[in-house]
């Protein structure tokens, strides 16, 4: 009896063992196979933030509430002083926005003038969400927002929040969807200095402060510029702000981003039409270059018939005086 | 372990139990806190349940339950699917209080979960040695209220324990 029940224990031992080793080498290759595999990664997730994204905007009202009646505690001690910047603030950005519409009718001249389109555009049209849960882990830094495919968000658009860019979609589930922040490790995001219009590449290295790299021209980049989002990767829209150049110690250009480690609840989604591929690139070129032949091709034509002697077509009404028209 | 001890440990419902507990911590966990203007996120709220692991769990079950709940602590925090799998098993296998609970008191437990969380840093920092970009900023802050919560886990678990198994040691 007894020695039945030892041998039972030792089998169950030697199960347990056989299952431990057999999980352990399991764990290691798909930790191997789902680095960088984005397919392996995706099918599972989606699914799974969908169930939990819900659970977690109750979870975290009670969390954000308290948050918010703490700061708004904070915020009611410099009242007074909050008011005053604000007015100050309110005078500066009237004549701003009076600059700025200026500038958007010039442009827009211009631009129809020159039959040009600079897709300078940031898109009117922004899809609200909450950052139901933002992960500052070791390997990770991104946030869970509670809207998805549901709501017309698809992978590549922009998150924003008041400050400026916060990052971008990288995973979309049916009403939730992930956001890679700028600082995580694996962002990339071509910007542009707004002073000089010099390009780089925002690189996340896990730090509050991404780096500057691939600087065209070091010399375009002075500390203090505001960098925004250049558009050049024909992922995210141009001109969105995204924070201001700062160097290291070690003269390391970086990055102080606009949105900081504060809180972050509501976010702004933008939705852009990607330029998916090199050939949809290949393409829009090849499109702008045959426009470019065909308004060649007219006004060789119409070189030709001036040379030819032929009238041109007026769309303006010729010069001649009614009065001296006479039947 | 006595085999007496062993003999018990054949318990799928304790299994489950410890694994709702922890799916429950993984959710926790993904509630984000801003403190003097740093996120924080309790990345160590589920270890601190596999930590606890009941008792009398079926071994094998528990395993797999563990392997699962890795998995989806992984897919929830956005991680490379695996690491938390690993890191559970071998909080599970090497660093879990077996059979001796009531011997150990609250301090020792207390203290030998920070343990539990000092080999985890080391864990990651090893990634950092070969060259991985780790973030450990937030670690200071992250470890200490999550041992500040250990209590509060404690708590939780012996009384929705309590209210499931009401005559059993878990």
């Amino acid at each position: 009896m007894a020695s039945s029940s030892i041998e039972r224990i030792r089998q169950r031992r030697l199960a347990v063992r056989f299952s431990v080793l057999a999980l352990m080498v399991l764990c290691f290759v798909v930790f191997l196979a789902s680095r960088g595999n984005e397919t392996l990664d995706s099918t599972s997730s989606g699914v799974l933030e969908d169930g939990v994204t819900p659970i977690l905007a109750y979870l975290s009202m009670p969390v954000r509430g308290a948050e918010n009646i703490l700061s708004e505690i904070q915020a009611r001690n410099d009242v007074h002083e909050e008011n005053e910047r604000l007015h100050k603030e309110l005078d500066r950005l009237k004549d701003a926005e009076m600059r700025a519409n200026a500038l958007a009718l010039k442009i827009t001249k211009f631009e129809t003038l020159l039959n040009v389109d600079t897709g300078a555009g940031i898109p009117e049209k922004k899809i609200a969400a909450r950052a139901v849960s933002e992960r500052d882990g070791p390997f990770v830094r991104s946030a869970l927002i509670n809207a998805g495919r549901n709501k017309g968000i698809a992978k590549g658009f922009a998150v924003m929040t008041s400050e400026g860019l916060y990052g971008h979609v990288v995973r979309v589930g049916k009403n939730s969807s992930r956001a890679l922040k700028l600082t995580d490790l694996n962002s990339r995001v071509a910007v542009m200095s707004l002073r000089s219009e010099g390009r780089a590449i925002l690189t996340g290295d896990n730090t509050d402060f991404p780096s500057l790299s691939y600087v065209s021209n070091t010399d375009d980049w002075n500390v203090g510029d505001n960098v925004v989002t250049s558009g050049d990767d024909g992922v995210l829209p141009r001109g969105l702000p995204v924070g201001k150049v700062r160097q290291e110690k070690s003269g390391a250009l970086k990055v102080d981003l606009n949105v900081d480690g504060t809180r972050v609840d509501w976010v702004l989604i933008i939705p852009f039409d990607k330029i998916e591929s090199l050939s949809e690139l290949l393409d829009i070129t090849e499109q702008a270059a045959n426009a470019e032949d065909a308004s060649d091709i007219a006004t060789d034509v119409e070189a030709t018939d001036t040379t030819l002697g032929v009238a041109q077509t007026e769309t303006t009404t010729p010069d001649v005086d009614p009065a001296g028209v006479q039947p | 372990m006595n085999l007496q001890a062993e003999s018990y440990a054949d318990n799928i419902p304790h299994a489950v139990y410890g694994f709702l507990i922890t799916l429950v911590m993984i959710i926790f966990g993904l509630i984000t806190l801003h403190i003097f203007n740093v996120t924080i996120s309790l990345i160590w709220l589920p270890l601190m349940s596999v930590f606890l692991w009941p008792r009398f769990a079926a071994p094998i079950v528990s395993i797999f339950l563990i392997f699962i709940a890795g998995l989806f602590q992984d897919i929830l925090n956005a991680q490379t699917l695996g690491f938390s799998s690993i890191l559970f098993l071998l909080t599970y296998i090497f660093l879990r209080p077996r059979l001796d609970f009531d011997n150990l008191g609250f301090t020792t437990l207390w203290t030998r979960f920070g343990g539990v969380i000092a080999l985890t840093i080391g864990l990651i920092l090893l990634f950092k040695l070969f060259g991985a970009s780790v973030s450990i900023s937030h670690f200071p802050m992250q470890v200490l209220l999550t041992l500040l919560l250990f209590p509060v886990f404690l708590g939780f678990r012996n009384t929705i324990g309590n209210i499931f198994f009401p005559t059993d040691r878990l």
